[in-house]
């Protein structure tokens, strides 16, 4: 009996990983090409650009791999849009302060989104869903805190945005804003990289630095929480 | 059957029974055909409606300029003018969806009825998100100096 219930536990934790090597037969520098024959294009309608990457493709990886690599090489960091927001969310102090807040700079940033094709990881993370929801793919953005060599955590204040995306009744996990590149620590430049680790990572290992408010995206059985994420040491 | 016939007389009887059979069948089948035909031509044929109209906003009530306006699941589209104001290219039936759409605003549908008016006024809202934002930047070189000094 007992031997039978850790089959079950170990059979749902490999159900639970779902990540890129599912798709190992599946090569995406079909989708990577496609995505590099739109450079700059217009984000005035993205059901047409969703339409342009995706079109080409029968497979839903391969969809979504065109949106992501899209995104990632198409939109920048902006450091000065962070450190703005940053600056002004650890000022409020309520969060009806904080609503008001998100609710004036969302104007800015799909401003600069569609305009200067610059934002800061909730952009990547909305332009994402649009253009998956576009393409017929079921797909959220997930809030939550981010670990990264600069980053101090703070509680209350989740500082990141990532996306889930489901891909044949599955879901996966990824991050276009770290896939693009990073913020050069002297000069705060955005330096373009495309990345694809962040691309449908196994959940065992995104979960090292994305910890998701909503404990569900996590996808594995994690016991993390995010106090326990907010105590430990880096 | 022609086969059959030649090759076997008493099966042809069997045969010609059976053909004659078929021909009933292919008669009913026929009339059949000409009751459905008939039913068809006699509704009357479904109409189809130009959507004409505004998009407006809800927060400021001002016109929005370059919504995406498409018919639903297709990529037959077109955008509102300067003034908010679109006509769809193509006439549709009743039952049809339009779909609106921005970036930073709320989608919305409207679905085409025979009693809809001439022209259709859209309120589409503001999307706000939770702005979160954390960049990539590995430690900088300064703090490692400060640290390496102090071990000193």
């Amino acid at each position: 009996m007992r031997l039978l219930a850790c089959i079950v536990v170990w059979l749902a934790v490999l159900s639970a990983r779902a990540q890129v090597s599912d798709f190992k037969e599946v090569n995406f520098g079909r989708a990577d090409s496609v995505a590099r024959l739109y450079p700059n294009y217009p984000l005035t309608n993205l059901p047409d650009l969703a339409g342009k990457l995706t079109r080409p493709f029968t497979n839903e990886a391969e969809k979504f791999r065109a949106v992501f690599t899209w995104v990632c090489l198409n939109i920048r960091n902006d450091y000065e849009l962070y450190l703005k927001n940053k600056q002004h969310r650890e000022q409020c102090k309520t969060e009806a302060e904080l609503k008001a807040w998100y609710k004036e700079f969302s104007k800015t940033l799909y401003y600069e989104l569609l305009n200067n094709h610059k934002t800061i990881c909730t952009g990547y993370a909305y332009l994402i869903r649009e253009l998956a929801l576009a393409s017929g793919l079921e797909c959220v953005i997930v809030d939550g805190y981010g670990r990264t060599p600069g980053a101090k955590l703070n509680k209350n204040l989740p500082n990141h945005n990532w996306n889930a995306v489901k891909l044949n009744g599955k879901w996966y996990l990824c991050d276009a804003t770290w896939a693009s590149g990073k913020i050069d620590s002297e000069s705060k430049q955005f330096v373009s990289r495309f990345n694809d680790q962040y691309f449908l990572t196994d959940p065992q290992i995104f979960e090292k630095n994305h910890f998701p408010l909503d404990k569900k995206w996590h996808l594995t059985l994690t016991n993390l929480t995010v106090d326990k994420v907010l105590r430990s040491k880096r | 059957m022609k086969t059959n016939s030649i090759s076997n007389g008493s099966v042809s009887g069997q045969a010609f029974t059976f053909s004659g059979l078929r021909h009933a069948l292919t008669i009913v089948l026929m009339l059949l055909g000409v009751v459905a035909f008939a039913q068809t031509s006699a509704q009357p044929s479904e109409t189809s409606y130009e959507v004409k109209g505004v998009v407006l906003s809800v927060e400021e009530n001002t016109a929005l300029t370059g919504v995406n306006i498409y018919l639903k699941d297709t990529n037959v589209g077109t955008f509102s003018d300067v003034n908010g104001k679109f006509t769809f290219p193509r006439k549709l039936k009743a039952g049809e969806t339009l779909v609106f759409s921005f970036i930073g605003l709320k989608k919305q549908e409207y679905t085409v009825t025979a009693n809809m008016p001439e022209f259709i006024e859209i309120r589409m809202e503001e999307d706000p998100l939770n702005v979160l934002g954390e960049v990539w930047m590995d430690a900088p070189a300064k703090s490692k100096q400060k640290r390496r000094s102090l071990n000193h």
